[in-house]
């Protein structure tokens, strides 16, 4: 084997950065490494939430904190994560879950819109104009793009909440806030929310 | 689209009053309310609205849980991107996954309506907010950019729009090939490929990236996986531009899109890209160094300690690339392509090549065994000295060096101050980079085609480009269309330079960049000046405001409206006052780095213009002869501002008597801008000040021919004040050709122009005054010679005014006319008077054509008045002037020699 040839070889065989690596890299403000980390979970959520919705049957209540929670393990197991990444990784999980739900949402759009029958929901049916479930999530995220004008936490907390499921004292504690704050931030977005989405 | 409609200020407010509010029970809500300050008066319904939400929020349990979603959709995200087979996209229907990657996924797809049969690679990109506004326009723009890329090596972009629901496709070219890297590695049949035929491939590359860029079109994502090899060995390269379309197609403003963008291709990104400032052509120059690197050697250019992205960005910021050779011990790569490869990879953008074409030219001198122009020393060695002294300064020294090879005279960016002017600094580098890859593509074109463009088609070209362009903002494009204008300028297409200023000026405008907007408001003024002398002046007003607007006055606006308000001095009849401004600028012009400059051989070329017009031709002499001289020390030898410069150095030279020099140099002059590379800059001016001297040493076709020449130059370019000097030199040869009808009718013509502005060109029609006299003498009317010349003396005071235009000549024009009208008395003092000034002007007295013309007259006088020993003491002195600035050949040279042997003066 050529000097060149092993070169070759080794490179194809290093393995990715490791995600500790990257979310250090990311906590210091690394933008590529921050999207790096982004897509590594994006990736490893979306499969699971596929599968997971595939098993289930039609129109599921996703369970996104076990997804967070699996993810998570899987990677710790792999040698990407440690343990003390743990708040880290759940402080983008928030965020990375809500892509992956708002993407689920818009597919299935997509596909009612492209005509296909299965689409047809209770609601929709009987033409009363509720919205359905992959609405409510599509306009959930467009108001937190215009949330995130004025307040990031709010819009941090309303992704762990809503879109990752946490408890407030788990938030809290990614956050590095209190509960009462994690609640109240909650509370007042729920009402920003609910007028936006009125 | 919903909005939370509040600014930051009411934001907070409203923060902090939903935060009392909660704080309160709801029974205390109502009173609190009741209790508000006036001022949140504006906010209490937006109050009330959220207020009167909380029961409903709480007890339906609002955003408790996510709702259930529908299976059917998860099917749909197996892939990466959207798509199944079958499915239509646009007017596409997929066929099967090509691939998937960071970017979304590749789908073979073929037209729904079977127009054409040929299949097409249909990238889906992932993760793209949708629901912006203008997305659908600004694809449709870009494609529309993109799909003018026609070049057998890149694959064309088919089409680009959004589906149904908003999410982004492209229609590609399908090519089938592997990428580059693995080609070299295996081959067509197994083999690796030699070096040679790696550097071949590569051209293909390089010449298909330097095709776009001709268009303005940045690949911004060249890597191995980009570039394919077909079956038959050419090269296709994949996404031109795309990354830019994505990008900005995935609106910057979300976060969350942001967060989700594709990932860099860290290790060909350069170092600007990491730094994630603005992209232009340097930033793929860079790209295909690290891609011919790693065609050359298996490797990447940087050895990383850790594999990180921080550490992979610190390497490309900061790490000193490997040379090639060092990794395969393949002697073949030591020195020429070590050189090639390190100069595409050096870490400031203005000491890599400056356009894919000098990459290209010198991979073809290494293919051709010739040496290659990039060089460890020699250029770059100055380059670097130059960096050393001042950081920022690079890519201008590049855009001038090449500005000037090419003979177009950019205004310099030497000038201005670097030290605690960073940004500023920094735009200007910025501007001077477009500015060098601005003129390296359109002088490429002009290397190419078959039919030589002149420069101004080629400034042309570059204006369309300009306007075409859409990657540059308004910061460097306003500064490109000053620099455009200028250079027309310099081919005198005075039309042209006032529509692209008057855009500089609203560009300067917009961005609010008083020194672009002072200097381009004087060049206006500059160029407005011969039209319309009132506008000119309100122009030169405003820029000097905006000058004085500015947080610091640039040298280059400083230098611009110098020049302007010296010009409108002399304009207004006051050159000594011109002289004066510039003289007293001069002191802190004359400083090392100013001198470097174009914008200080333009002041100081104006200066010599007016020393001319004051008729202080051995100053202005001196001024031309230094900046020649300068300019040749600076290596611009061979360069149009040399060619310029040497035709004003030649017309002092016959200012100053020394004719037969002047037109030495003005018919190298000539000889140089015939030579195939000057033949597109068709300068104006050269040919007439050629005639001139011609004229003057009795060479009057040759005059009659220059003048020709340049009338239908200036004609051409609509430039009114060179056409009317070159009618006036047409009307002179005709003259002495004694095609006298002719000869009138053309200097009417001149003269019609000339008056539409008097002022501007009272030394012009001095000379058509002149002409007149001379004329009527030419025609034996000497009654109306004497008419016409008295009206021009006491036009000129007596013409024995010392800054009287060419006072000699006209006094020795009235000594001929009071000789043919038997006044030998009068015309022997006025040949006195025209000697005294003649030796006064002249450097060398016995080279000077004046001198020698006016002791011939005088001697001719003195002989009639019977003063033959007086008439031999001229008579000699004008037979040595007249040998030395005429030639021995010259009518008036061989007249003083006749004279002299029938005086049997003691010469030989």
């Amino acid at each position: 084997m050529s000097r060149r040839q092993f070169a070759r070889k080794l490179r194809s065989v290093r393995p990715p950065p490791a995600l500790t690596d990257l979310i250090q890299l990311a906590q210091q403000g690394d933008a590529v490494a921050l999207r790096q980390v982004f897509d590594a979970a994006y990736e490893d959520l979306r499969r699971m939430a596929r599968s997971r919705l595939r098993l289930d049957g039609r129109a599921t209540l996703l369970d996104t904190t076990s997804l967070v929670h699996e993810s998570f393990e899987r990677f710790a197991n792999t040698g990407e994560l440690r343990i003390e990444d743990r708040q880290h990784f759940f402080r983008y999980a928030g965020h990375v879950m809500r892509s992956v739900i708002v993407d689920i949402a818009r597919a299935s759009l997509a596909e009612c819109r492209g005509g296909g029958a299965g689409c047809v929901t209770l609601d929709t049916a009987m033409g009363d104009g509720a919205a359905s479930g992959e609405d409510e999530v599509i306009r959930v995220h467009e108001a937190l793009e215009e949330l995130a004008r004025h307040d990031q936490r709010m819009v941090q907390v309303v992704e762990l909440r809503y879109f990752a499921g946490m408890t407030e004292n788990e938030i809290a504690r990614v956050l590095g806030v209190t509960d009462r704050t994690v609640r109240r931030d909650w509370e007042k977005a729920r009402l920003l929310l609910a007028r936006s989405l009125s | 689209m919903f909005r939370f409609e509040l600014d930051a200020a009411s934001w907070s407010r409203l923060n902090e009053l939903l935060d009392a509010a909660l704080d309160r029970s709801p029974a205390e809500r109502a009173v609190w309310l009741e209790s508000l300050r006036p001022e949140c008066e504006a906010l209490k319904p937006y109050l009330c609205d959220l207020l009167s939400r909380v029961a409903a929020v709480e007890t339906g349990g609002f955003l408790e849980a996510l709702p259930k979603l529908d299976v059917a959709a998860a099917r749909e995200l197996e892939k990466v991107g959207v798509g199944a087979a079958g499915e239509i996209v646009g007017q596409y229907r997929l066929i099967r996954e090509l691939g998937s990657g960071g970017m979304g996924t590749v789908w073979l797809a073929e037209r729904v309506d079977g127009l054409i049969h040929r299949p097409v690679a249909l990238k889906l990109p992932h993760r793209v907010a949708t629901g912006r506004a203008g997305l659908a326009e600004r694809m449709a723009r870009e494609r529309e950019i993109l799909a003018t890329l026609d070049h057998r090596n890149i694959a064309r972009l088919l089409d680009a729009g959004l589906t149904a629901d908003g999410q982004p496709f492209l229609a590609l070219e399908y090519v089938e090939g592997i990428a580059i890297d693995r080609y070299c590695a295996s081959g067509d049949g197994g083999q690796p490929l030699d070096l040679r035929a790696r550097v071949r491939l590569f051209r293909q590359v390089a010449d298909a990236v330097a095709y776009a860029h001709g268009k303005l079109i940045v690949h911004r994502d060249l890597k191995p996986a980009n570039i394919l090899v077909t079956a038959g060995g050419s090269v296709k390269l994949l996404d031109f531009g795309i990354a830019k379309l994505l990008d900005e197609g995935a609106a910057k403003e979300s976060r969350l899109t942001e967060l989700s963008g594709r990932a860099l291709t860290l290790d060909y990104a350069s170092p600007e890209q990491i730094r994630g400032e603005p992209l232009t052509v340097a930033s793929d120059v860079y790209s295909l160094g690290v891609v011919l690197f790693e065609l050359l050697t298996g490797e990447r250019p940087y050895r990383l300690t850790r594999l990180s992205s921080a550490a992979i960005e610190e390497a490309i910021l900061t790490g000193e690339p490997r040379r090639p050779s060092a990794i395969t011990l393949n002697r073949e790569l030591r020195g020429d392509l070590d050189t090639i490869v390190l100069k595409a990879l050096k870490k400031n953008p203005g000491e890599r090549y400056v356009t894919v074409h000098a990459f290209v030219d010198d991979i073809q001198r290494w293919l051709g065994h010739r040496p290659v122009l990039a060089q460890p020393d020699g250029i770059g060695y100055r380059l670097r000295k130059f960096v050393r002294r001042n950081r920022v300064m690079v890519g201008v020294t590049v855009a001038f060096t090449l500005a000037v090879i090419a003979g177009v005279a950019v205004s310099v960016w030497q000038m201005f101050e670097a030290q605690n002017q960073r940004d500023a600094a920094l735009l200007h580098q910025r501007r001077a980079e477009a500015f060098s890859q601005f003129m390296g593509v359109i002088l490429h074109d002009a290397g190419g085609g078959d039919t030589p463009l002149t420069s101004t088609a080629l400034l042309e070209r570059g204006v369309a480009m300009l306007e075409g362009q859409r990657s540059m903002d308004v910061e460097v494009t306003a500064f490109m269309w000053y620099e455009v204008a200028r250079s027309f300028r310099l081919f005198a297409q005075t039309d042209r330079e006032r529509a692209l200023l008057e855009r500089s000026v609203a560009g300067a405008r917009q961005i609010g960049d008083n020194n672009l907007l002072a200097a381009s408001q004087c060049a206006l003024s500059w160029s407005m000046l011969e039209r319309d002398q009132a506008r000119a002046q309100q122009l030169f007003a405003s820029a000097q405001r905006a000058l004085s607007d500015a947080p610091r006055a640039a040298d280059y606006a400083q230098l611009e409206c110098l020049r302007a308000e010296a010009r409108l001095l002399q304009v207004k009849g006051d050159p000594a006052g011109a002289i004066a401004l510039i003289e007293e600028a001069r002191p802190t012009l004359e400083t090392t780095r100013q001198r470097q400059g174009f914008h200080y051989a333009l002041i100081m070329d104006q200066l010599a213009g007016l020393y001319r017009a004051v008729e202080r031709s051995k100053e202005s002499l001196a001024i031309s002869e230094s900046l020649l001289n300068s300019l040749r020390d600076n290596g611009r030898a061979g360069s149009l501002a040399e060619l310029m410069l040497m035709s004003s150095y030649a017309r002092d030279l016959c200012r100053v008597g020394e004719i037969s020099r002047c037109f030495a140099i003005h018919e190298e002059v000539l000889r140089r801008a015939a030579r195939a590379q000057m033949q597109h800059l068709r300068p104006v001016g050269i040919r007439f000040r050629a005639g001139v001297a011609a004229h003057a040493l009795g060479q009057y076709d040759k005059s009659l021919e220059l003048a020709n020449a340049e009338i239908e130059i200036a004609s051409g370019s609509g430039n009114r004040a060179a056409l009317a000097n070159g009618l006036l030199l047409r009307a002179q040869a005709l003259l002495e050709l004694r095609r006298f009808e002719e000869s009138a009718r053309g200097m009417a013509e001149a003269e019609k122009i000339w008056n539409v502005n008097p002022g501007a060109f009272a030394p012009n029609l001095r000379e058509a005054a002149q002409f007149h006299v001379q004329l009527a003498l030419a025609r034996g009317e000497v009654a109306n010679a004497q008419r016409a010349l008295d009206a021009l003396m006491s036009r000129t005071g007596d013409g024995a005014r010392p800054e009287a235009i060419q006072s000699d000549r006209l006094l020795r024009l009235a000594a001929r006319v009071a000789l043919d009208a038997q006044d030998a008395a009068r015309a022997e003092r006025l040949a006195g008077d025209a000697l005294a000034i003649a030796r006064r002007n002249a450097r060398d007295e016995g080279a000077s054509a004046d001198v020698g013309l006016a002791a011939l007259l005088r001697a001719e006088s003195r002989e009639e008045l019977g003063r033959r020993a007086e008439a031999l003491s001229d008579i000699t002195v004008a037979l040595k002037a007249l040998t030395s600035a005429l030639g021995p050949g010259h009518a008036e040279t061989r007249r003083a020699r006749e004279l002299a042997a029938s005086w049997n003066a003691p010469i030989a």
